[in-house]
């Protein structure tokens, strides 16, 4: 009687996920249906319009294939250009957003072990998430001068608040059973720490990190359009600017939408295989 | 094994949502028992074991575990408790989740891995190790909570209404397990209920308690035939008088 139970409930299950996943595959039929009909429009309108200030979609294409991919083959159709200026900017993100993650993730941590610690702090640290990160690009100027360092600093610390503040919040909103049980069998504090708690803080922290991920891709570009930049997406589309090439600004701005998508689904494959368990 | 001398604790002492929950109790516990606990809803039946497992610190009056009184939790005792899915890791695998209390055992992953599938084993989940508790069903959840106490070879394992949130069939079936495991393990066994027929067909004696502040109103030793059997216990003519005495005391400091 208990395993035809637990039979039906297993073929339960898997009808659901089939359904489930019948219907994923729908919504993403009509996702890309969406996307080709807005282009479409996009176009028309575009082409219609005839305004040197928005070129059509199929020239930013055509303009971002001519100046970033179209390399030779063996280095994955790159050109110089692509290096030159995507590769840069990617880096600094990368830099940047991994800099400022592991500090909010450390120093969520502190904080959130400690209700007392994150009650005097909480005001503190909402005020300083509170305020835009381009307002204090004059203070990093200031500590650090133009050029590499102080975007880094930069973005490092534009990504900190959110990290941090989802952190605490997660390592302070365990399962009060769960800390029970910890005490119950008596686990070591690191135990607690490494198995119980970061474990429990993770979708929050997960959810930090992905603000934190389109922030730096935000803040990355901000940083490229000041001076002392040589190269970049942002410095690409400033020059662009300046010569009025307004085909080549656009393709930049397509360029970070792309990018922006792409981090955003990757970070959600590993957020989907971390948090298998957070149903 | 366990005595309780002379407890009483009393939530926010002083203030004007004070509550009473336990007032001068006294229990003693033999190594080997198994006792029930049953008492009133909202009696005080939770702080009770909360103070055995040294989660609370109680406000008078002192728990001994095995000659040691107990500040925090004493060495080799378990909880069951009854939230299952709030108590288990949802991030672990089964086999994990039973396994990670062995750790400060000094036991090697290998011995660990193996005590975990054996508790498994002897709850009747040896193939659900490497499953994660949101995929079993409630009562399954409940078995695991119940190899992971097991696994930790406690001497003293209490439950805290572990069979509160299953169906019947299931709540049945638990029973029948903890009446078995306890066969294979020398420990005593603390479990509270509020259901009287689970008490005096699992118990080798049950506690009653008054309602809140609680203190014992009677102590019945349970002297039914061994193996104790769903439906020809329940049919006893011992049982029917046992659970209507229960039941009696129960409900005569229940309602004012």
């Amino acid at each position: 009687m208990k395993a035809a139970a637990e039979v039906s409930a297993r073929a339960g299950f898997v009808r659901r996920a089939r359904v489930a996943r019948r219907r994923g595959m729908r919504t993403a039929a009509f996702r890309w249906l969406v996307l080709a009909v807005l282009l479409l429009l996009w176009e028309v309108a575009t082409r219609a319009a005839g305004s040197a200030f928005f070129p059509t979609p199929s020239t930013i294409v055509a303009r971002m294939h001519a100046m970033w991919f179209s390399g030779p083959p063996s280095r994955l159709f790159l050109t110089d250009l692509a290096i030159d200026n995507v590769l840069p900017s990617l880096g600094r993100m990368a830099a940047g957003f991994a800099g400022g993650a592991l500090a909010g993730v450390v120093l969520g941590l502190a904080v959130g072990l400690s209700a007392r610690v994150y009650d005097y702090l909480d005001g503190v640290l909402q005020f300083l998430r509170a305020i835009p990160p381009p307002a204090l690009i004059t203070v990093f100027l200031v500590l650090f001068g133009f050029g590499l360092r102080m975007q880094l600093a930069f973005i490092m610390f534009s990504i900190l608040w959110p990290v941090l503040l989802n952190t605490a919040d997660g390592a302070r909103s365990v399962e009060p059973l769960h800390l029970q049980t910890c005490q119950v069998f008596r686990l070591s504090r690191t135990e607690r720490l490494r198995r119980v708690i970061i474990p429990s803080a993770l979708p929050k922290m997960f959810a930090g990190l992905r603000l934190a991920l389109s922030l730096s891709l935000i803040v990355m570009v901000f940083s490229e359009l000041l001076p002392g930049t040589t190269n970049g997406i942002g410095f690409q589309l400033t020059d662009a600017y300046s010569m009025f090439d307004l085909p080549a600004m656009w393709a930049g701005i397509v360029l970070l939408g792309v990018l922006g998508y792409l981090l955003n689904e990757l970070f959600l494959l590993v957020e989907r295989r971390v948090l298998a368990w957070h149903a | 094994m366990l005595e309780i001398d002379n407890l009483s604790h009393v939530y926010g002492p002083g203030t004007p949502n004070e509550h009473r929950a336990i007032d001068g109790l006294n229990l003693s516990v033999a190594a080997g028992e198994l006792l029930c606990i049953v008492g009133p809803s909202g009696c005080g039946k939770s702080t009770l074991l909360r103070s055995i497992a040294g989660l609370i610190s109680p406000t008078g009056g002192q728990v001994t575990v095995e000659g040691n009184v107990v500040r925090q939790t004493p060495d080799n005792l378990a909880v069951v408790f009854q939230d299952y899915s709030r108590s288990l890791f949802p991030w672990m695998t089964v086999a994990d989740n039973v396994a990670l209390p062995l750790r400060r055992k000094n036991m090697d992953k290998k011995a660990r891995r193996e005590a975990a599938q054996e508790a498994l084993e002897s709850v009747g989940l040896a193939d659900a190790g490497r499953k994660y508790p949101f995929q079993l069903s409630g009562g399954m959840q409940q078995r695991v909570a119940i190899a992971r106490a097991l696994a930790y070879r406690p001497s003293l394992m209490l439950m805290d209404e572990p069979f509160g949130s299953v169906d019947a069939q299931t709540r049945e079936d638990l029973e029948d397990l903890v009446l078995k495991v306890r066969g294979h393990h020398q420990m005593t066994i603390v479990l509270i209920t509020h259901d009287i027929d689970e008490s005096v067909y699992v118990g080798d004696r049950v506690v009653v308690l008054s309602k809140a502040p609680a203190h014992v109103v009677g102590d019945l030793k349970v002297d039914l035939p061994a193996p104790r059997d769903q439906i020809s216990t329940r049919e006893h003519p011992d049982f029917v008088h046992l659970r209507a005495e229960v039941g009696r005391l129960v409900r005569g400091h229940a309602t004012v």
